[in-house]
Parts: C-alpha cells; structure tokens; sequence
C-alpha cells in the first residue's frame, strides 16, 4: 500500500510538473491583452445601471435610499464614494472586521429597516460594484495595523497558506511558489505587487470584475469561491470570517495602488 | 423587456470635419439556441440582436447583419465623420422583433 | 463472491461510469463544432461566387491567443478611400470553424469617413477568423489570423 502511494505522489508531482511550463508564447501577450481593455466594459454599464439604480431605489418603510443619506448636491458624499478602497475593516455595528458587502448589509437593516439583499445576489453585488466604480482611482488602503485588523490580517495568511483539499493546494502554491509560470495557458501570477521578483496582478484593484467566461460581475470573494472549486476545496462561505480575513490579506498586498474597478478578467 | 444600451464618442471634444470613433453596448446574453439549461435540460430558445442601425440626423450611415456568434452584451465600434450637429440613432432589433433606441446628440465645437 | 459483494462492486462501478457534469458541459460545446455550414457558403452568401483576394489593404487585429473563447475582440480597418463613388461598401467577419461561419457584416458609407470596425466574437475553439472588405466597385479583399483558443486556467 505505502508503495503504491509512493508511486501516486512520485506521478502527481511529474504530471504537475509537465502542466505548469515557463515560457512566452504560451498564454496571452501583454500586447493582445490590451485589445481587451479597448472598448466598454460590461462591467462598468452593470455598475452604473443596475448598481447605480439600486444606490437611488427607495425602499423600506421609511421609504429611503442609499442616496438619501449619502448625497449631497447630487454627488455620493466623499466618504462614501471612496469607502471600497478602505474595506475590509473593523465595523462599529458589527464587532468585527466586515468587508463592503456586509457594511451594505448592515446599512440596508440598520438605516433602511429591510431584509438585506444576501451576499451572492446580484443585487448585492450591482451595489458593491457601483461603490467600487466611483472609488476607481482611489489608493487601496486597507488597515493590517489596529488589534483587530492584524489578528484577521494573521489568519489570512495562515488560509493563504493552508493546504487543503482533494488535491492538497493552498493559494500560496500557485500564486507564490508557481507564479510565473503557465498552467492551461494561464499565466499563474503573484496577488501583490511582486514576489520572488516576478510581477504580480495587484488582484485587489481590479475586483470587481466582470468576467467573461459566466458573462457576469463577481466580488472577489466571489472568486475566491471560484478558485477554491477548481483547487478541489471546499468553498468557504460568503461572509465567513475565513473569507473576510483572506480578503484583508490579498487585498493589503495591493495597498498603494490605485482602484481600477470594476476590471474584465476571464 | 429593456434593454440597457450606452453609446459614447471617442475623443469627447470634436469639430465639424473630424473622424470619430462611435462605441455602443447593449447588455444582452445573446443566446444562440445551441445551449441547455444546467439546471432543467432545456434547450435555451435561441434569442439575439440580429440587425443594427445608425441614423445620423436623418441619413442612415450604417447598418449591421449581427449573427450569434457576437460575444453576449455586443460592443461594436465604428468610424463616423463629423458634418453637422444632429442626433445620432442607434437602433438594435432582435430576432423576434424586439427593438432597442438610443439617442445621442453629436454636438461639434467652435 | 457472494452475491451482496458483487451487488455492491456492481453499484460503485455504475456510478462511476455515469458521466460527470464537467464531461457534460464538454459535449454541449463540443456540438458547436458540428456546422450549420460550411465556410465555403457562407462565403459563397457574402461574394456570390466572385473571387477574394488576399489584401494587405485589409488589416485584421486579433489575439494570437485569446483569453476564452466567449469573448474575442477583433478589429478591422480597411486602408482604402470613402468616398462617394469608391468607398469600402461592408466588412464582413467570419469564424471559419463556427457553427454558423459568419459573425458580423458591417455595411458602410462614406459617411463613415474611414472603413473601421471593432467588436468581440465569439470561437468555438481555436480556428482562423477571416475579415473581407466588399469594395464598392464588387471586389473582394480578405485578410486571415488564426486565433488560439482553450478552456485553459483554474475556471
């Protein structure tokens, strides 16, 4: 038996070996990336549209919208026009470290007196998407530093690193130890700024983004569920604190740059 | 059922004599009749845009057979030369007949 | 083996054979790859018949390797005068391996001022997109890229 599984584990590591090769020419240019940053962005309708009607609907019994509150001479006040770039972080109302979903949330029950829209809505995530688009060109700046924050920002590593699942990946394996690298014609990138000296995405200042291949806008919790599938793992839920600290993580690996939501990925 | 439809002129300054860039959206799935349902097996009935047109005050300046194989939510860019203030009409029809405007007005300075 | 034992072999090797949603998901677009028709009529529809000429008048910008196959962008300009009587009269853009070859024909005037066109298409898989420009005097320019595409990344 022990042989057998010295021989599967021998395969496995051959096999993923031969799947993740180096080299240009491989997946797409730099070059013909571009031609699909010409041209609208169907995210960017989805947020000014969907997300931006929702922002002006009234609800509840008192009968308000989110721009009744957060609009001063027509234009969404300061502070709330630039919140996507800060998120996650502690929340007053809840106790606890919550991303911009969630503070929607709390907002919807606490000020409007409705049942909130859930996390994986569409409705949830046409407002979050909107609250990104007119954050775009803000720096990201999400706080590692106060007790609360380092102790999520802790964990997120800890997740990030964690090997789990059918096939026995963390995020780290990819995006860390095979960054740079091409896996079906992928490339497989760091989340940051860089790492090992390869250049990586700044994931976070592009999420939202409406992706392609499920011809819809995604958070990136989101796609974080996306990826935990196709890695084999179970999908942490939506909300969860595991997901929450991981999204501090990923997104404080960008701090500094600039908010270009939503983004087009495949 | 509406649809929501942007058009957008690149640059966003122009004068009489220039060639512009006309950008225009429709968010639409695009279904081509190919596609089951995931989740009750049925084929998607096949629903598209089939047909565009542009109207340049009253002239129609370009028009467009549009087959399913366009991406859902077809973004389509064209040229346009600047002669005269005037609106601009774009106007999406689908297979079944279903027809979508958008106006906007070109308006050239100095 | 008892009859219990092979019942159960039985069952786990059933449910081992039934096709998983992925392989599924596989088929549905490997259909795509059967054809409504063929390139040569869809051409045939476009030209009538007459002859297409190769053209570096016809310039085709489209990814060596596209990003997915649900989204394309391609981008057509056609180096050749618009003007009252000689002007570039459509651009029609065609996946040769499509289940229905064409994919945008753009008819225009002079009013365009220039023979341009930009959209996203969709590919099947990985196969050549070919742009011809209809002259107004009846000629027939193309120019052709093949483009890769796969499933390809982590979904």
């Amino acid at each position: 038996m022990k042989k057998l599984a010295l021989i599967g584990a021998i395969t496995f590591s051959i096999f993923s070996m031969s799947l993740a090769q180096e080299g240009p020419g491989q997946a797409i240019s730099e070059q013909d990336w571009e031609l699909y940053q010409e041209g609208i962005n169907p995210g960017e309708v989805f947020a000014e549209e969907t997300g931006g009607a929702l922002f002006e609907k009234p609800m509840g019994p008192k009968n308000i919208s989110c721009a009744s509150c957060h609009t001063k001479n027509g234009e969404v006040e300061e502070r709330v026009a630039t919140a996507a770039a800060y998120y996650p972080k502690y929340d007053k109302d809840a106790k606890r470290i919550i991303n911009l979903e969630q503070r929607i949330q709390i907002c919807q029950s606490k000020y409007q007196g409705v049942k909130p829209f859930p996390l994986k809505s569409k409705e949830n995530t046409a407002l979050t998407t909107y609250l990104f688009y007119l954050a775009a060109g803000t720096k990201i700046n999400v706080d590692t530093k106060s007790p609360e924050a380092k102790k999520a920002y802790d964990y997120g590593v800890y997740l990030f690193r964690l090997k789990r699942g059918k096939r026995y990946l963390s995020c780290q394996v990819c995006h860390e130890f095979a960054a740079g690298k091409v896996l079906r014609m992928q490339w497989l990138k760091p989340l940051g700024f860089e790492y090992n000296g390869i250049k990586g995405t700044t994931a976070a200042d592009h999420w939202p983004a409406f992706r392609m291949t499920k011809n819809k806008v995604q958070t990136l919790q989101q796609r974080f569920q996306g990826c935990q599938k196709q890695a084999g793992q179970k999908k942490l839920p939506l909300g969860s604190p595991e997901m929450v600290a991981l999204e501090l993580y990923v997104k404080s690996l960008s701090n500094g740059a600039e908010l270009k939501t939503p983004g087009l990925r495949r | 059922m509406a649809r929501t439809a942007l058009v957008k002129i690149k640059p966003r300054r122009y004068k009489v004599g220039d060639i512009v860039t006309v950008a225009s959206i429709i968010m639409h799935p695009m279904h081509t009749g190919l596609q089951k349902d995931k989740k009750t097996g049925k084929v998607i009935p096949a629903q598209y845009i089939q047909k565009i047109e542009v109207f340049y005050g009253d002239e129609k300046v370009t028009w467009m057979d549009v087959f399913p194989s366009v991406s859902a939510n077809p973004y389509i860019a064209f040229n346009l030369k600047i002669t005269k203030a005037a609106p601009l009409k774009i106007i999406w029809t689908e297979n079944d007949g279903t027809k979508t405007e958008k106006t906007i007005q070109i308006k050239p300075k100095g | 083996m008892n009859r219990r034992n092979f019942l159960k072999v039985a069952g786990i090797a059933t449910s081992v054979i039934t096709v998983s949603p992925v392989l599924l998901k596989e088929q549905n677009s490997a259909k795509a790859q059967q054809q409504k028709r063929s390139y040569q009529e869809a051409l045939k529809e476009i030209t009538g018949g007459s002859p297409v000429k190769s053209s570096d008048k016809v310039k085709l910008i489209a990814p060596a390797i596209a990003e997915n196959g649900a989204v394309v962008p391609v981008k057509i300009t056609v180096n050749h005068p618009m003007e009252k009587d000689n002007y570039v009269k459509a651009i029609h853009i065609l996946a040769k391996d499509n289940f229905e070859p064409r994919t945008l024909s753009a008819y225009l005037t002079p009013a365009n001022g220039k023979a341009f066109i930009s959209t996203r298409i969709r590919l099947a898989k990985t196969m050549d997109v070919v742009a011809i420009a209809e002259l107004s005097d009846g000629t027939f320019l193309k120019a052709e890229k093949p483009v890769k595409v796969t499933i390809g990344g982590c979904g």
